[in-house]
């Protein structure tokens, strides 16, 4: 009995990560999260600042070494031409380890370092280093065969285990994300009304919003958003998604609300907490949670409209006429 | 019917890719596969301990607490002279960026924060003492002290931390 149970735990387990699909999606997510990443540098320049030596330390080993402060920029400078690489799907696994290195360094460096966007995106780096990230979407897959390309911009397909461990991040990060959630002072919205009255007064928000509105407006809209109980049931709201959407971005009868009710929660986070890299990272990897037999064809038309001329099929399971899905 | 050898193993599957007809399912390697499980056990087991233990112990790093918590610290480092003369300190003039520094109030990096400020401020070669008082409350509860209060925390047992 228990090793029937066993066989199929291992069947399923096998067919999971095994199923093919197209990589169509995969490439357009990596270009989308070099975008993050490219922030990202940016962000990381600005607080990551415990890599250079000198003032308290909390290493995680002691054999991690710190660097000046002139070496500390160039650690970021580098990352330039690895993300651009990434992005346009040269070298990808080169480029995805030589980021991994980089940040990794940047990100282990000091405990005091330590956020949780970088961590997200150190993960997604693992997985496209071992990912078939350069199959579409990338300058290889333009290239014509002669010429030692591809000749398939929009990819192959190939077992859909990496797409699949992004989104299992993804769904761990919703879920444990959403579980810290659960406790008093944040369901009453007090964290999130003290997050909106520091936005609203202080900063690019308050900056633009003093552009657009009277003085008599921002002070009544920070009066009304720096009170809890108006802002709790957006904060019970944003704690009940995080606890659904592992699951529901899952299921296909419920994705397309799921998606709607991602995107509105990650645009509300970029503007109310001006958290925009994560955002983009996270709704980039909405794009492998579609149907990626579906997700194809639709790149296809787009394709084949922009182009003016149909795009040739390369493998049996993606011909439209004959599609053999798996 | 005995197993095959993992040479034998990787000659049949040789043999299966080459006789495989184009676009049949690729098989992914055992080692694929546990590098996958490897991954996913620990994508699901780092984030426990930021639940087990509460915010005075760890600041939950990896366990992906965002913005979910009130965590807030009364926290003051002084210099005490042999006279018992005490001059407060600004512990933040040390840290790189100043807003980093309350991540440090939890009790499993204090020892390493007291650790490196002995070693940056150096009061014993001035012939002084460093004292501390470290309060923090979880959620608006009431404050806990983290460290015991006037003794030396860079001569005392875990440099003053309390472990409850």
């Amino acid at each position: 009995m228990s090793e029937g149970w066993t066989a199929q735990a291992r069947t399923r387990w096998c067919r999971f990560w095994e199923t093919p699909g197209p990589t169509a999606g995969l490439g357009l997510f990596r270009v989308l999260f070099c975008v993050a990443l490219l922030r990202e540098v940016e962000t990381s320049l600005l607080k990551s600042r415990f890599a250079i030596e000198g003032g308290i330390h909390l290493p995680y080993v002691d054999w991690i070494p710190l660097v000046s402060a002139e070496l500390y920029f160039l650690l970021h400078l580098l990352q330039v031409p690895l993300v651009l690489l990434l992005g346009l799907g040269l070298a990808t696994r080169a480029a995805s380890v030589g980021l991994l290195a980089l940040q990794g360094y940047l990100f282990f460096a000091d405990h005091l370092n330590f956020r949780n966007h970088p961590y997200f995106f150190l993960m997604v780096l693992l997985v496209l280093a071992a990912a078939p990230a350069g199959d579409a979407f990338s300058v290889r897959a333009l290239l014509p065969v002669r010429l030692g390309g591809r000749g398939r911009f929009l990819g192959t397909v190939q077992p859909l285990a990496a797409q699949r461990l992004i989104l299992v991040v993804v769904s761990l990060v919703y879920l444990f994300a959403g579980l810290h959630k659960l406790n008093d002072t944040f369901l009453s919205g007090e964290l999130l009304a003290r997050q909106f009255e520091a936005r609203l007064t202080r900063g690019d928000l308050a900056s633009t919003l003093e552009r657009v509105l009277s003085p008599e407006r921002i002070e009544s809209l920070v009066a009304f958003a720096s009170h809890p109980p108006h802002v709790a049931p957006l904060a019970v709201g944003s704690a009940a998604l995080e606890l659904i959407l592992p699951f529901a971005l899952w299921i296909p009868r419920f994705r397309p609300v799921a998606v709607a009710a991602g995107v509105c929660f990650h645009v509300g986070i970029g503007m109310t907490m001006g958290i925009w890299n994560f955002s983009i990272a996270m709704l980039g990897t909405y794009l492998l949670f579609a149907d990626p037999w579906r997700l194809e064809s639709r790149m296809r038309l787009v394709l084949q409209r922009a182009v003016g001329e149909p795009i040739p099929v390369v493998d049996p399971r993606l011909d439209p006429a004959e599609p053999i899905r798996p | 019917m005995t197993k095959p050898t993992g040479a034998s193993e990787r000659q049949a599957d040789h043999v299966t890719r080459q006789e495989r007809p184009p676009g049949a399912p690729r098989r992914l390697s055992r080692t694929t596969h546990q590098a996958i499980a490897l991954f996913v056990l620990v994508q699901l087991c780092l984030p426990l301990r930021g639940f087990v233990l509460d915010l005075h112990q760890t600041r939950g790093d990896f366990s992906w607490n965002m913005y979910s918590h009130r965590y807030q610290c009364r926290a003051r480092y002084a210099e005490r002279d042999s006279t018992g003369k005490v001059e407060r300190i600004d512990y933040r003039e040390h840290f790189q960026r100043r807003s980093r520094a309350p991540m440090v109030f939890h009790r499993d990096a204090l020892p390493a924060f007291h650790a490196s400020l002995c070693s940056v401020v150096a009061p014993a070669e001035r012939g002084r003492e460093l004292i501390a008082s470290v309060r923090c409350s979880i959620n608006n509860g009431p404050r806990q002290p983290l460290v015991a209060e006037g003794v030396d925390i860079c001569s005392a047992p875990r440099y003053a931390v309390l472990e409850r």
